[in-house]
């Protein structure tokens, strides 16, 4: 039955108040009002409201998935809404994973305000994974000489340890101490100590140490130093050419020179070896070396 | 057939317009472009009929989105990226503004939308989405990013009431 216009003006009057209670009503009855449903058009009307009322109040409590089915200008609209709001999310989504490049450029003073945040999140960051960064050197490094320090050391050998396990490689270490070390401080003061320390420091770093070789100051006087892959007698042979060229290289303090000398002990890695064992070998060496005139290397027996 | 050809299409094609265009350059009015767009579908909807019509447009799309990936987008394996440098060309070349709303790229599934795109942005309301184009186009870019085969379909117009175009992407399995 099609609404007449030789129909009663209260039908009319019933249909906006029911439609009116769909803008303004806190609720709504479950069903639409069955004396106007068959007046051409007033379900189709009802229900569009209906959907844009419930689509507006889901938006407004964060539910953005609500299903929108209907058409026309105010529906579009709310999807639209929800299409940004959408795309913040998964925007806000990529950021928190660290894509710091999201930008807004559609929401007016919003994009605004959220490109300044991310902005500001990326400084932010940034500054913090540098300040990481140099928090974990430092505490890696021995402050004095800038080679890795002893704590370090060990966690690099450790993981050259399980490598080698691994993949049933073999490796070498040599132990370093500074010969007289004591007598360089108590004679000429610690500073000069401290230069003898970078002096010995850079003869290591600069004595030819392949990328993946790496050495720490474990000690006072005493560096130690891995060789990955590498035979006991090629390991003797780099540790000849540190302690050569350190014995003729002049520690320079104070307008004065001096020289120093170090001892060696080396070791290779054998079935059932753990680090102390290995290191112990080494500086079982190393004293050896002191024992029996300085200046030397000797290798494990 | 292929030899029977007059034009394959390629990038090299739309010519130099600089040169070509030194006056008038690389812009055009946008009503020009749906007047192309617009009589090429009317005529072939009379000579081929709608389905076949809309399956012509799907593919034109479709091997515009592969050439503009090829030649305007950067080739990224990462998701942000390429919407982001996607959002940035599309709204550079005055295309349309596009949102993704959802992205499952295991699953291969996006929700997205263009809002004052080129093809139906302010057109009068129909009865059935139009941008049958797009559709291909958006295909060809998904598949061309994540190397699957895509479904596009429209499933809000402007021409059919809303206020946006929105579109949902779905990959196509492999049979078993």
């Amino acid at each position: 039955m099609n609404y007449t216009s030789d129909e009663p003006l209260a039908s009319v009057d019933g249909v906006l108040k029911s439609l009116k209670t769909l803008l303004d009503a806190r609720a709504v009855p479950a069903e639409p009002p069955g004396e106007f449903i068959n007046i051409d058009g007033f379900l189709h009307l009802y229900e569009s409201l209906l959907e844009v009322r419930n689509a507006i109040l889901a938006t407004s409590v964060g539910d953005l998935n609500y299903p929108v089915r209907k058409k026309g200008y105010i529906a579009g609209t709310v999807k639209g809404l929800q299409a940004s709001l959408r795309h913040l999310t998964w925007q806000t989504k990529a950021i928190a994973s660290g894509d710091f490049t999201q930008r807004v450029d559609f929401m007016g003073e919003f994009s605004e305000a959220f490109n300044a945040m991310v902005k500001q999140l990326d400084n932010s960051m940034t500054k913090l994974n540098m300040r990481e960064q140099e928090l974990r050197k430092m505490a890696h490094t021995d402050p004095l000489t800038g080679v890795n320090n002893r704590g370090y050391f060990m966690e690099l050998m450790a993981a050259e340890l399980e490598r080698s396990r691994r993949y049933g490689h073999v490796f070498s270490v040599m132990m370093t101490d500074l010969d007289n070390f004591k007598s360089v401080n108590d004679t000429r003061g610690h500073g000069a100590g401290d230069e003898a320390l970078r002096t010995m420091a850079r003869i290591v770093q600069t004595s030819g140490l392949r990328v993946n070789d790496f050495w720490g100051r474990i000690g006072g006087e005493e560096f130690a130093v891995v060789l990955p892959e590498t035979l006991i007698a090629d390991a003797v042979a780099v540790a000849e050419r540190i302690r050569v060229t350190l014995a003729k290289t002049p520690v320079k303090y104070e307008n004065e020179e001096f020289f120093i000398t170090v001892s060696i002990g080396v070791s290779q890695l054998k079935t059932g070896d753990v680090q102390a064992t290995l290191l112990s070998r080494a500086d079982e060496a190393l004293y050896r070396a002191k024992r029996t005139g300085r200046n030397k290397i000797c290798q494990e027996t | 057939m292929a030899d029977d050809r007059k034009y394959k299409f390629s990038w090299e094609l739309l010519g130099d317009i600089a040169t070509g265009r030194p006056n008038l350059g690389n812009k055009t009015n946008l009503e020009v472009y749906r007047l192309l767009l617009f009589t090429f579908r009317d005529v072939l909807e009379s000579h081929v009929g709608t389905e076949m019509t809309d399956r012509i447009f799907y593919e034109a799309g479709n091997l515009s989105g592969k050439e503009f990936y090829a030649n305007k987008l950067t080739p990224t394996n990462d998701l942000g990226e390429f919407v982001r440098e996607l959002q940035q060309v599309l709204k550079d070349m005055g295309i349309g503004i596009l949102r993704l709303e959802q992205a499952d790229v295991e699953a291969g599934e996006f929700v997205l939308t263009v809002s004052e795109d080129l093809d139906c942005s302010g057109l009068p309301e129909l009865d059935h989405e139009v941008c049958v184009y797009d559709e291909g186009f958006i295909a060809a870019l998904l598949e061309s990013f994540s190397g699957m085969k895509f479904k596009v379909k429209e499933i809000d117009c402007w021409c059919t009431g809303d206020r946006t175009c929105r579109f949902s992407a779905k990959a196509v399995k492999a049979e078993p």
